[in-house]
């Protein structure tokens, strides 16, 4: 698959598969037509018609709403309906930055096609001219993508914490990256998609992160969810997202993003601008 | 609200359906602004003209014959006044940037036929972190697109026949005075896009951007009288005049915004951040 086939793929999806999920009058996701056949068993909480799934107008407070919510996902968990229970709440909201309208475990959030968050770190050594990115191989037992290549430090972002102090947290948890030195990393943009994945769309923005690291830094993995790492060349790295399916579905759209913002990519290649703008998404 | 979002509603959205499709080959190629296209109209032998597109007669099958009538029709407007600016340079006029041309024309012309034009920027900087000073450029007053305005330190169109880099590598020289030795040290860090009417002109841009580090002790000077001064702004006062003031050409305003936060000066903890991002890359308008 091309550079320019990877960005794409993270970028297709087909809403005829999927109907509006409404709460307070507001599109806040997609969801997949028998799933909210499944969401409409509990009609003191959802309201499932043919245009769209709905929450119960009663339900108009951010706490009762988490909490009706909650106890659908919960049975729906005992069902074996939602696979992979994660006891970790992320805010649903129309946009970033605005007051959510309740908060949803973070297994169901594919469910109802909600927006999501997270943060990347491209975390780099310079050798002269060179750059090397650190990458990391995800954990067998992990929910998604078990096995898979990854980012150096990428999480989602749960409620109650900002993207920077989750990238914090994440880089002591994930990489064993001292404070002092992930304290350096700088946000250098976001990148969103809309794909389907699994049967469900996902619609992310993944704020992005750079983090230049000596020579002599190792990471070593904490929590158990990243099983090795390893400094790879970027056209290494640029080898092994063009040829095989190794790397996490979203890793390339960030890994692309850095290249093209490091250099690495550059205007004489045919596709450039293809790339520049596959990146920025259909709009 | 204070925001870098300023810079985008500078001009109003462009609501397309009020131009007409410039259409070449079949290929959709540009937005002909409205009282341009009624002129063209009068030259029915190289265009023809109804309510939802110009179209370039069939008959001209070629580059050469494509560029030769156009040259003709443009030629007489141009003693009508009807082409403000005229350049004595030629645009590739194509939908993309590494796709045969299907015709070349007069740059002036650009911005009636609403084609997509090119050009390459460069940032130049000095320091890291909030230490960094970015050199700015203040536009010569004799300058036919945004006279005394606020500009890069190296910027320029993109003509045919020279490579992005050899052409910033060329204005690297001509407008900042900048030996090839530190020119060279450019970096690709991307693009940007533009689409905006500004003073009766359709502008459907792609910028190609580069990033240098320059050292402290390099002062740039200008040797083609297209920049009247050069100033080194701290990146804090950069960002506020941004949200400020509208002193910098729309499409310059666009690449700092790029650079500021690929940068990281703006990030997810500041307001309107998503928004700005979503501004820079939109999608080139072909149908």
């Amino acid at each position: 698959m091309s550079l320019l086939e990877r960005i794409e793929a993270c970028h297709r999806y087909d809403l005829r598969r999927f109907k509006s999920f409404l709460v307070a009058g507001e599109r806040l996701g997609y969801v997949r037509h028998d799933l909210a056949v499944e969401f409409g068993r509990f009609p003191s909480v959802f309201v499932n018609t043919a245009e769209a799934l709905q929450i119960k107008e009663h339900l108009a407070q951010f706490d009762s709403r988490t909490a009706a919510i909650n106890t659908v996902a919960q049975e729906m968990a005992a069902r074996g309906i939602v696979r992979g229970w994660r006891n970790e709440f992320f805010p649903v909201a129309p946009k970033y930055g605005a007051a959510p309208l309740f908060d949803l475990e973070r297994a169901l959030v594919p469910f109802l096609g909600v927006k999501a968050y997270g943060v990347h770190l491209n975390g780099y050594v310079r050798d002269g001219d060179k750059i090397l990115l650190w990458v990391g191989k995800r954990s067998a037992d992990r929910p998604i993508e078990p096995g898979k290549l990854d980012h150096l430090v990428a999480g989602g972002l749960p409620s109650h914490i900002s993207a920077f102090d989750n990238l914090m947290k994440e880089a002591a948890e994930e990489a064993s990256i001292p404070k002092e030195l992930a304290r350096r990393a700088n946000p250098a943009g976001a990148l969103a998609y809309r794909m389907e994945l699994n049967g469900h769309l996902r619609d992310d923005t993944l704020f992005v992160y750079d983090l230049e690291l000596p020579a002599d830094f190792v990471p070593h993995n904490h929590d158990g969810e990243i099983a090795s790492f390893e400094l790879m060349p970027l056209e290494e790295v640029e080898r092994i997202l063009r040829d095989t399916e190794d790397f996490k579905f979203n890793v390339g759209l960030v890994v692309i993003d850095f290249m093209v913002r490091m250099g690495h990519l550059t205007p004489e290649r045919a596709d450039y601008c293809d790339i520049a703008l596959a990146l920025a998404g259909p709009h | 609200m204070i925001s870098l979002m300023r810079q985008f509603r500078r001009y109003p959205a462009v609501d397309l359906n009020e131009y007409r499709r410039f259409m070449v080959a079949k290929q959709h190629v540009g937005w002909v602004m409205p009282d341009f296209a009624v002129a063209l109209a009068r030259f029915p032998h190289v265009f023809h003209v109804d309510d939802k597109a110009v179209t370039l007669q069939p008959r001209l099958r070629s580059f050469n014959t494509r560029s030769e009538a156009v040259a003709e029709v443009l030629a007489t407007l141009r003693g009508e006044g009807l082409v403000p600016g005229w350049r004595n340079e030629f645009y590739p006029v194509a939908q993309g940037f590494y796709t045969a041309p299907l015709l070349q024309m007069e740059r002036a012309a650009t911005v009636l036929f609403g084609t997509l034009s090119y050009g390459v920027n460069l940032n130049g900087f000095v320091g890291r972190g909030w230490a960094m000073k970015v050199w700015i450029a203040k536009r010569a007053e004799t300058k036919p697109v945004d006279p005394g305005m606020m500009d890069l330190i190296v910027g320029g169109g993109q003509p045919m026949g020279i490579s992005p880099w050899n052409n910033l590598m060329k204005e690297c020289q001509e407008e900042a005075g900048m030996p090839r030795e530190i020119a060279e040290r450019s970096k690709p860090v991307g693009i940007i896009t533009l689409l905006a009417v500004i003073k009766a002109h359709m502008r459907v841009g792609l910028q190609f951007n580069y990033d240098l580090e320059l050292p402290d002790t390099f002062v740039p000077h200008n040797t083609d009288g297209e920049v009247e001064a050069f100033l080194l702004v701290p990146v804090s006062d950069l960002i506020d005049r941004l949200k400020s003031a509208d002193d910098f050409s729309y499409d310059v305003a666009v690449v700092l915004i790029d650079f500021l936060i690929r940068h990281g000066f703006v990030g997810p903890s500041d307001d309107d951040f998503l928004d700005l991002i979503s501004e820079l890359r939109r999608p080139i308008p072909w149908v």
